[in-house]
Formats: structure tokens, C-alpha cells, sequence
């Protein structure tokens, strides 16, 4: 090896620093009130849990916690904390870092993103005997409460650098906003050896072209976002890795508010489960995976994507295109075809709008293949493409709009993650938000079946309902599940030990495990 | 007297500005939503230090007086104050502007000048100036950026024809002038009729012409900056405008304005508007 | 630009006579083109032939499909109908408010002077993006995606009315103080027989040019905001909205034919640039 090749060698060993990117900004830099996916990116690698799940396995294991158990048939949960847990500026991390953060989720003043849910669990205390050990305790048993602090990050007490000090496998160092961000490794990271990398800088790329470019040029190491067409294009590097079908979904849903300012005659259709369900046969999901996705997706089935394997119902297939079941249905309730033109039982023609966002092209391409496809059944859609502040502002606020096509993040495994969307009380129940009394009685019966599944003791149990809640959705179709795409990926041939997982963060899951080889010898 | 005018007139302009646009902001539709709320069990929470109003007019009134305070409020999507983020942005939108600016007069003048010796310059020059014209600005940095090209190089590649067709008419009208006639039939060198003729009676118009690109660079800005994800004031008002972000969205076209009704001013002074 | 307008007088290594001629006989094709297009073409630009997804060009397709399998030659030459369409009458709508608005700022006093010099400055310096944004986002729900381009295009001449008003002011002010209308003056004629007789006359090969530079102004302004996402909405194709894809890496050099409406689109714009610089000669 020759002296300036050996140099550059161990300037790259000296700085291992891995780069990647995200597409905006963090929104918040505080762990507790994280609700997007960038400001997770940057709180799993500054914080630690109590547990944390496997994305490979999708079991959960130990992390701050050497071991927990439950007791007291479901009441009681105890975790057993690692010793000698440091945080980054050298604070002592015990029991106490765990009760407080709990206590500050569970502040009626704050609402936190994850309050709603640890204060529907009925905590009634949090106990710590010892420095190593906290029991918290429910009024009623609670199946999945240990999934809960797989989100929760243990926040330092006593720390005078507050939630600031990390007891992840990295500390921020800077931060300069709408560019990048850089991360150090934290030198008392629980778990030894210590990661292989040494820094880490996420730059933030709002242009997936460029992204991609950049990925070309090796300027960064991993794309953990790409579509399909970027997938495509980076296919021959050989760099590319599919982890298959994700638990996110594209799925349109048809606005039925009783007060939406829309006509009465299209209520009358779209709170008709023999439209909804008409309309879902005639959709082909096969060409939507084909085309749209380049066969990087599966057709769409239901809310539980069939990737979270412990909880989809195995009977559920996706709604296969059937001709003459969209007949049928269409006959029962009342709809007829006359000169290519579906009208309804009082001589509406059938005709509707197709909303989605204007920067996603993969979208629009399904929205483009949708209006084929319902072109065929008579019915006209016009496609409108609008920015996201413009699209939430008809759905949430004004409610005026017809049906929307849209994706939806799977962000955990655990069935709880439904309840934001389903339970009709919610205000993110997207088409009828908010509701006093459930609607309709299958409304009723997901929200009772989704209740009992929260405090359900077995996860047996909670299988049989949430099989219940997967059946209702099939039946009724409130929402067309159209495709869960894959976890599409590159990586870098410098990266060793990245294992791509389905779930979330995708690449960086196991970042203590990932090391950087110096450009050279990957080549 | 005229001073005063033209000050009166430039605030005029950024008053019109600025009513036109936050009141087209205000009435726009998404205005205090956060998409990336969508899906989750949050509705809506503002950043921190962000506040809210119920009334354009209350927007109005509180606008002026952070402005009469010297502040320009805080942006709602970022929860900083836009000084801040103006402060933060800016270096990198001059970089951008100021080299690739520069490159484009150099390349403008020297194929300029080139040309004047060897006409075949000028017109291989016209020739791929109008090639870049008839493209988008956008695509042909987007495609130079894909390739790894820095942004202000496809900004200055989009700016030179203008520049350079602009210093050809100068040239042109100075060449039928009086006095460079007399010193062609005198037979002056090609030098002497540059720098004599061309060069010295016309720095005026050169002047103008300066100001005359700035807005022309500052136009090209936001969609480079957008395409090219360049972290500068172009994309700042960019995702001001896709955020409903109205204090930002303020702050900016009124420093806009000012950049170019101040630089439209200049050039009216320097006699370019006369032409 | 503020300078366009200045473009004119010499846009290519040509002479003027020529250029003119070769413009015009450009022109000519690409409209034959698109008026003859959509009858030898066999098939609607709308229909998906997923089966046949980004294929080469043959005899079916000439010009291939593109990514939803849809005919790229019938889409191609719909969208130069639409973009060419539009951005003619935009243009021409501009014009019209150009000619106007430049005239009062020409004629009015000073105090007209100012304010239309305020209009420009204003129109020239504010990021217009936002009102795409804010009037798309208005639209009625059921608004057809023709009318949507109708009303971008609409837009898009809205945001270049200045450019043109500017130099029709300075065009109208020169006449104005020049010396054959005060040699007119003198002569006796006024009001409307100066008008008729001297200043429209003169005033129209300016907008004519104008409208010729307009017009691919637009034509590429449309296709900024496909970039932008904010282009014309499917399923309509446009010349911009195929610029799109072109951006993609790798599509130039996989599919070249990709490349045909970008070239088109540039051959276009060149040839009415070149046409109107032989008009204001």
C-alpha cells in the first residue's frame, strides 16, 4: 500500500462518519413530543428504551432493561435495569430517570403524543425498591404494556444538561436547521463495545433525484426511502435491498360526514357499503403492485398489513377485481349503467373527485389508474391534485371533498397503533371524523372490539379481536386498502452489519451494530 | 426632490407587496395546519413562541409592530425568529447568487469581447444562449445538479445569454455612434476602440445593467434552490409558502421587494429605463 | 425577464431574413404536426395498456410508452395542442392587459406613471408560486382537469402581463416624445386620428413581439411548475409535464425518445424567439 492511499485510509478509519439524509426538517428536537418520522430518526439515536423491538425477529428485547417480567396476572409490570447505565455527560441513570419520565407523560397539563395512550392504560404508580428496579401497576390488566416503553425514551432527572443528556449510541452536536444535523458517539453508551462508527450526519434532502445522485456518488451511504422508479434506477449498482412489504398502506377512503357540504345524493352513496365494496372489486390492486410500484409492493388487504405477522388475520386476502361482484352489488343498491353512464336509483350519474397530494408521483399514477379502472364501471373521477396544507384543510376542517387516496405509516406492530385511526372518536377517523355516538353500528362494534383488545390479558385474545376488527373492515370497507408497499432500501457497499428491516427506522435500527469500511477496500 | 420620490415610491411598492400577498396567504386555504400531524393522535400544536390570530387585521396591526420593534416576527413552522432564520439562510443564497452572478458576466463579457475579434465566437456564443433560453431555467439546473454540478454554475449557465445579449445591444448602439466612427476612420487598433468607445461611455449603462441582473439572478433563485435543495431564502419562502408560514412569507417578499424595486430604482437611475 | 425584451435583436448566428424564413418553416411543421397528430395517431392519450409498460418505439408505438403504458406519440402530440393552445391564449390575454396597462402608464401623468411603475415592480419582485398554490387550491372539487390547465396557464399570463406592459410603456412613451408624432402634432393631428394613424400602427409590431417572446415563456413557465408539482393534472399530458420524467436519472440515456418533447419544445421556443426578433426589425 502505498503512503497516500495508507494515509487516506486512516483518515477515513479515524472518522468513521456515516452519512444519510431525510427530507425535512425534525420537528422537534424534544424525545417526548416526537410525532413525526424524523424527529424518531433523531431520537433513537440520541435516546434508549427500556426494550426494544427487533426489526428483523419483531420481538421485543432488552435494552435498558436487563430483563422485565409481568405479574399479578397482567397488573403489574417490572423491569430490571442493566447496572451502571451512564447518560453522556456522565449522570448516573437509574430508576428514578424511568419514573420521572413516565410521571411527565402521564402530567395531565402536558399532552404528550404518547400520553393519550399510557394514560388509557390506567398506570396507577410507578415504584422504584431500587436504583435497578420499577414497577408500574394498572387498575385493569393490559396485554401490550410492554410494547408501550419500546417508544418511550428514559430521560435523565438529574442531568443539569436536562433531556439533552443522551443515554443513546449518539449525541447531537449540531444542528443547523434546513441543512444538516451531526452526531458524536456517546463515550458512555450502555452497551460495549462501543458503536463502530464514530460520528454520524444526516443531511437534510428535500430532492429524492438528488438524494439519489448523491447515494451514486457515494457522498451518502444509505437511502432507506427510495420509490420504486429510484429502486429501478439503482438496481444494477447491486447496492439495492427490498425487506419486503412494510406495515404502511396507500388507501382512499370516500367522505361520509353528515355535515360535509357535499351533495345529500353523494352521502347516499358513499355511506352505502354496497358502493364501497362495489367500487373495491373493480380497483385491479395487481396492476396498481405492477405498474405503479414495479412490483415492489402487495396488493393492499387491510389495516393489519399481512407483514405484521403476529397479528393479520390469515384468512383476509385482498380484494381480488371481480366484474361481477361489482355488478351485482351495484344492481342491489339500486345503480344502473345507460349509455356508459352509471346513475344512481334517483337518475344521478356517478361522478366524483379523486383528491391526493401533488408531490408524490407514484400517487398519482395509482390516481391515473383508478380512473381507468372505475372508467370501465361507468363512473367518472376527476383527479386533483392539491399541497398538503391545501388537502388537510378540506379533509380535517371544512370537510368538503368526495374521496381522498392517501398513505398511512405504520409506525409499531402493536394493534394499539390502529386505535388513533379507527376508534370513531378520534379526530384522525378520516371519513367522519370526531363522532359523539358511533355512527353506524359496525363503528360501534370496531371501537368496542379495538377496547377489548387494550385490555385484553392473553395475547390470544387480543389475536381473536383484532381478527374480529379485520373482518368488520373487510366487510364494510370503509377505506380501500390498495397496496402496502415494500421497504425498499440502498446501501452502501462501505456498510457492514446494516440488517434492512420492514419497520421502522428501516436502516438504522441496529446502528451500534453498523460499521463503515474506508472507500477503498469495498471497492 | 427626486430622492424623495423614488424613496416614497419604494415603499409604496413594498407596502402594495406586502398587502397583497399575506392577504392572499391569509385567505388561502390550510392556513395553521401541520401535515406532518396527519395520522397521528395530536391535532393541531403550533411551535412554541409561534402565535396564532384570529383576524387579518390583527395580523396586520401586530405585523407592523414587530417591524416598527425591528423583528419580524416568528415563523410558525420552524418556531424561531424569522431574523434568525433569515440570518441563518442568507449566506448561502448570496454564495449562490454572488458566484453564479459573477460567472455570468465574466463568461458574458469575455465571449463579449471574444467576439468582437473573432465574430465566429459570438455566434457559436448566440447559438447556445438561445439553446439554454428555450429550455426551463429549472430543468437545465436540475439536469447540470443531477450530474454533480454546483447550483450556482446552472444558475450562471441560465443567466449569461441575457447578460450577454444585453452587452451585444450596448456594443451594437455604441458602434453606430459618432465618435467611434471617427476613431474607426482614424483606424484605431481593436484595443483603443474597446476600451475608448465602448468600454468608458457606456459604464453608466453597465451599471444599470448590474442592477438590471440582480433581479434576474433573484427570479432563477426559488426554483433552483427548491429543485437543487439548496438550503437558501428561495427555499425558505418555498416551504413558507407550501407551510401557510405568514410571518416568514412576509418577512421575505418584503426583503425581495426591496432587493429588486432598490435595484429597479438604481437602473432607472442609470439611465437604463431611458433606452 | 426584464431584459427579453432586448433579446430580439440578435438571437442567432444567422442573418436576420433567413433566420426569419427557417423560424417560420419550423413553426409551420411542428403546427402541421399537431394538427395532423391525433388523426394518423391510433391511439387515445388517455388509455392504459399495462401490459406494455415503458416500452421502445415500433410500429404500434412510435414513440413508445410511458410509465403507465399509455401511447407517448398520441400523449405528445395532445399536450403540444394543450400547451401550444393555452399558452397562445394566455399570452395574447397578457398582451392585451400589457397594451393597456402600458399605454395608461405611458399617457396618464405622472402620478399614472408611478403607480403603473409600482404594479411592475410589485409583479416583477413577489414569488408568484404562491398564487399556483393558493388558486389551485380554490378550485372547486369537480373543476375537469382541462379547466384546472385553462386556469394555470391563466395564471401563468398573469405573472408575465409586466414583463410586456414594460416595454410597451417605454415603446408608447418614446413614440410619444419622439419626433414624428410631434411632427404629427404640429401638423394638426390629435386625439383620435393621432392614435389611429400613429401610435397603434407603431405600438403593434412591439406587441406583436411581445407576444411572440411571451409564448414560449409560458410554454417553459408551465413546465417549471410541473417540476414544482404543480404542473397540468392527469391525466391531460403537456410537453412540461414530460419534462418531468426526463429529470429522473437514467431516462435520457435508457430512453432517448423520451427527449422528443423537450427537443420540441426547445426547437419551438428558439423559433419564436428568432420570429420575434425579426418583427421588431
Amino acid at each position: 500500500m502505498r503512503p497516500i492511499l495508507l494515509l487516506a485510509t486512516l483518515a477515513s478509519l479515524a472518522a468513521a462518519e456515516l452519512r444519510f439524509s431525510i427530507r425535512s426538517d425534525p420537528k422537534t428536537l424534544e424525545p417526548l413530543a416526537v410525532t413525526d418520522q424524523n424527529s424518531d430518526t433523531v431520537r433513537f439515536l440520541t435516546t434508549a428504551r427500556l426494550v426494544r423491538r427487533n426489526r428483523i425477529t419483531q420481538k421485543l428485547e432488552a435494552e435498558l432493561a436487563e430483563k422485565w417480567e409481568i405479574r399479578d396476572k397482567g397488573l403489574t409490570l417490572v423491569f430490571r435495569l442493566r447496572p451502571g447505565l451512564r447518560y453522556s455527560d456522565g449522570t448516573v441513570a437509574d430508576s428514578q430517570d424511568v419514573k420521572t419520565t413516565i410521571q411527565r407523560l402521564l402530567d395531565p397539563a402536558k399532552a404528550y403524543p404518547m400520553s393519550e395512550g399510557l394514560r388509557a392504560a390506567g398506570i396507577t404508580s410507578v415504584e422504584t425498591p431500587g436504583p435497578l428496579e420499577v414497577r408500574i401497576r394498572t387498575k385493569e390488566p393490559i396485554a401490550g404494556l410492554d410494547s408501550f416503553f419500546e417508544e418511550v425514551p428514559v430521560l435523565s432527572s438529574r442531568s443539569p444538561l436536562g433531556d439533552k443528556a443522551a443515554l443513546g449510541p449518539f449525541v447531537l452536536t449540531e444542528y443547523k436547521r434546513g441543512t444538516s444535523l451531526r452526531f458524536q458517539k456517546n463515550p458512555n453508551y450502555f452497551r460495549k463495545p462501543l458503536p463502530r462508527l464514530d460520528a454520524v450526519r444526516i443531511d437534510i434532502q428535500a430532492n429524492p433525484e438528488l438524494e439519489r445522485a448523491r447515494f451514486e456518488r457515494g457522498e451518502l451511504h444509505f437511502l432507506s426511502a427510495l420509490d420504486a422508479d429510484g429502486f429501478a434506477a439503482l438496481q444494477k449498482t447491486g447496492q439495492t435491498q427490498d425487506a419486503g412489504p412494510t406495515l404502511d398502506s396507500e388507501i382512499l377512503w370516500f367522505n361520509q360526514n353528515p355535515g360535509a357540504p357535499i351533495p345529500e345524493h353523494k352521502k347516499k352513496w358513499f355511506t352505502s357499503r354496497e358502493f364501497r365494496c362495489a367500487l373495491s372489486a373493480a380497483l385491479h390492486r395487481e396492476d396498481l403492485v405492477r405498474v405503479a410500484y414495479g412490483g415492489r409492493a402487495v396488493p393492499g388487504v387491510g389495516p393489519v398489513a399481512p407483514s405484521a405477522k403476529e397479528w393479520f388475520a390469515p384468512k383476509l386476502r385482498a380484494q381480488p377485481y371481480d366484474a361481477k361482484q361489482t355488478q351485482t352489488l351495484l344492481t342491489r343498491a339500486g345503480f344502473q349503467l345507460r349509455n356508459g353512464l352509471l346513475l344512481d336509483s334517483s337518475g344521478n350519474p356517478v361522478t366524483f373527485s379523486l383528491l391526493t397530494n401533488s408531490t408524490s408521483r407514484v400517487r398519482q399514477r395509482m390516481a391515473a389508474m383508478i380512473q381507468q379502472d372505475l372508467d370501465k364501471i361507468g363512473i367518472k373521477i376527476q383527479v386533483v391534485l392539491l399541497d398538503m396544507p391545501s388537502l388537510l384543510e378540506r379533509m380535517t376542517r371544512s370537510s368538503n371533498y368526495d374521496a381522498v387516496l392517501l398513505g398511512m405509516v405504520g409506525i409499531d406492530l402493536d394493534p394499539n397503533d390502529q386505535m388513533n385511526i379507527w376508534m370513531s372518536t378520534s379526530s384522525s377517523h378520516a371519513w367522519n371524523p370526531s363522532q359523539k355516538q358511533p355512527a353506524t353500528p359496525w363503528e360501534a362494534e370496531i371501537d368496542q372490539v379495538l377496547r377489548a383488545q387494550f385490555h385484553a390479558t392473553s395475547p390470544a385474545k387480543r389475536r381473536q379481536f383484532m381478527q374480529r376488527f379485520q373482518e368488520i373492515v373487510a366487510d364494510q370497507a370503509p377505506v380501500l386498502y390498495l397496496v402496502h408497499p415494500n421497504a425498499l432500501a440502498a446501501v452502501s457497499r462501505q456498510l457492514t452489519g446494516v440488517k434492512v428491516s420492514s419497520l421502522l427506522p428501516r436502516v438504522i435500527w441496529n446502528i451500534e451494530e453498523v460499521g463503515l469500511a474506508p472507500a477503498e477496500t469495498a471497492r | 426632490m427626486r430622492l424623495a420620490l423614488s424613496c416614497s415610491r419604494f415603499f409604496l411598492t413594498l407596502a402594495t407587496a406586502y398587502v397583497l400577498l399575506t392577504a392572499l396567504l391569509w385567505y388561502a386555504p390550510g392556513r395553521d395546519l401541520d401535515e406532518s400531524l396527519w395520522g397521528t393522535a395530536q391535532t393541531l400544536a403550533n411551535e412554541p413562541g409561534a402565535r396564532t390570530f384570529s383576524s387579518y387585521f390583527e395580523f396586520t396591526r401586530w405585523y407592523a409592530s414587530e417591524l416598527v420593534h425591528g423583528r419580524g416576527g416568528t415563523s410558525i413552522q420552524f418556531g424561531v425568529p424569522v431574523s434568525e432564520l433569515i440570518a441563518e439562510r442568507a449566506s448561502t443564497t448570496l454564495t449562490n447568487a454572488w458566484r453564479g452572478f459573477a460567472a455570468a458576466w465574466v463568461m458574458a463579457l469575455t465571449a463579449g469581447v471574444a467576439a468582437h475579434f473573432w465574430p465566429g465566437i459570438g455566434r457559436l456564443a448566440l447559438g447556445a444562449g438561445s439553446v439554454v433560453l428555450s429550455l426551463p431555467a429549472a430543468f437545465v439546473v436540475v439536469a447540470l445538479a443531477l450530474n454533480g454540478v454546483a447550483p450556482w454554475v446552472g444558475l450562471a449557465v441560465c443567466v449569461w445569454p441575457k447578460t450577454y445579449a444585453y452587452w451585444q445591444t450596448l456594443l451594437q448602439m455604441a458602434r453606430k455612434r459618432a465618435h467611434v466612427l471617427a476613431l474607426l476612420a482614424q483606424g484605431a487598433g481593436p484595443w483603443r476602440l474597446q476600451w475608448h468607445a465602448i468600454w468608458l461611455p457606456n459604464t453608466r449603462q453597465l451599471f444599470g445593467l448590474l442592477a438590471v441582473s440582480v433581479p434576474l439572478v433573484l427570479g432563477a433563485l426559488i426554483p433552483v434552490e427548491v429543485l437543487c435543495d439548496q438550503h437558501g431564502l428561495g427555499q425558505l419562502a418555498w416551504r413558507a409558502v407550501a407551510g401557510r408560514d405568514l410571518p416568514l412569507l412576509t418577512a421575505l417578499t418584503l426583503l425581495f421587494t426591496a432587493v429588486t424595486s432598490g435595484m429597479s430604482l438604481l437602473a432607472e437611475t442609470a439611465g437604463l429605463e431611458a433606452k | 425577464m426584464r431584459i427579453l425584451g432586448l433579446l430580439h435583436t440578435r438571437c442567432l448566428p444567422f442573418s436576420r431574413g433567413h433566420m426569419k424564413n427557417l423560424a417560420s418553416m419550423v413553426l409551420s411543421g411542428v403546427v402541421l404536426l399537431l394538427v395532423a397528430g391525433p388523426v394518423v395517431s391510433r391511439h387515445d392519450y388517455a388509455a392504459q395498456d399495462r401490459d406494455l409498460i415503458l416500452s421502445s418505439p415500433g410500429s404500434e408505438h412510435w414513440l413508445g410508452t410511458d410509465s403507465l403504458g399509455r401511447d407517448n406519440f398520441a400523449r405528445f402530440v395532445v399536450g403540444g395542442r394543450l400547451s401550444v393552445v393555452m399558452a397562445a391564449t394566455a399570452a395574447g390575454g397578457a398582451c392585451a392587459v400589457a397594451a393597456f396597462v402600458g399605454t395608461i402608464g405611458a399617457l396618464g401623468g405622472s402620478a399614472a406613471r408611478t403607480a403603473t411603475a409600482i404594479v411592475f415592480d410589485v409583479m416583477l419582485s413577489t414569488p408568484w408560486y404562491l398564487l399556483v398554490f393558493v388558486i389551485r387550491a380554490v378550485l372547486p372539487l369537480d373543476t375537469s382537469a382541462g379547466v384546472t390547465a385553462a386556469v394555470t396557464f391563466g395564471i401563468l399570463g398573469f405573472i408575465g402581463w409586466a414583463h410586456g406592459a414594460r416595454a410597451i410603456r417605454d415603446a408608447v412613451l418614446g413614440m410619444v416624445t419622439g419626433p414624428w408624432i410631434r411632427q404629427a402634432r404640429a401638423t394638426g393631428a390629435a386625439g383620435f386620428t393621432l392614435w389611429r394613424a400613429h401610435i397603434v400602427p407603431n405600438v403593434g409590431p412591439v406587441l406583436v413581439t411581445q407576444f411572440l417572446l411571451l409564448l414560449p415563456t409560458l410554454m417553459l413557465g408551465e413546465a417549471t411548475l410541473g417540476m414544482l408539482g404543480l404542473g397540468i393534472p392527469e391525466p391531460l399530458p403537456s410537453w412540461g409535464g414530460s419534462l418531468v420524467e426526463l429529470v429522473q436519472t437514467n431516462t435520457v440515456l435508457e430512453r432517448p425518445w423520451a427527449l422528443v418533447p423537450a427537443l420540441l419544445l426547445a426547437i419551438s421556443s428558439i423559433s419564436l424567439r428568432a420570429l420575434a426578433g425579426g418583427e421588431s426589425s
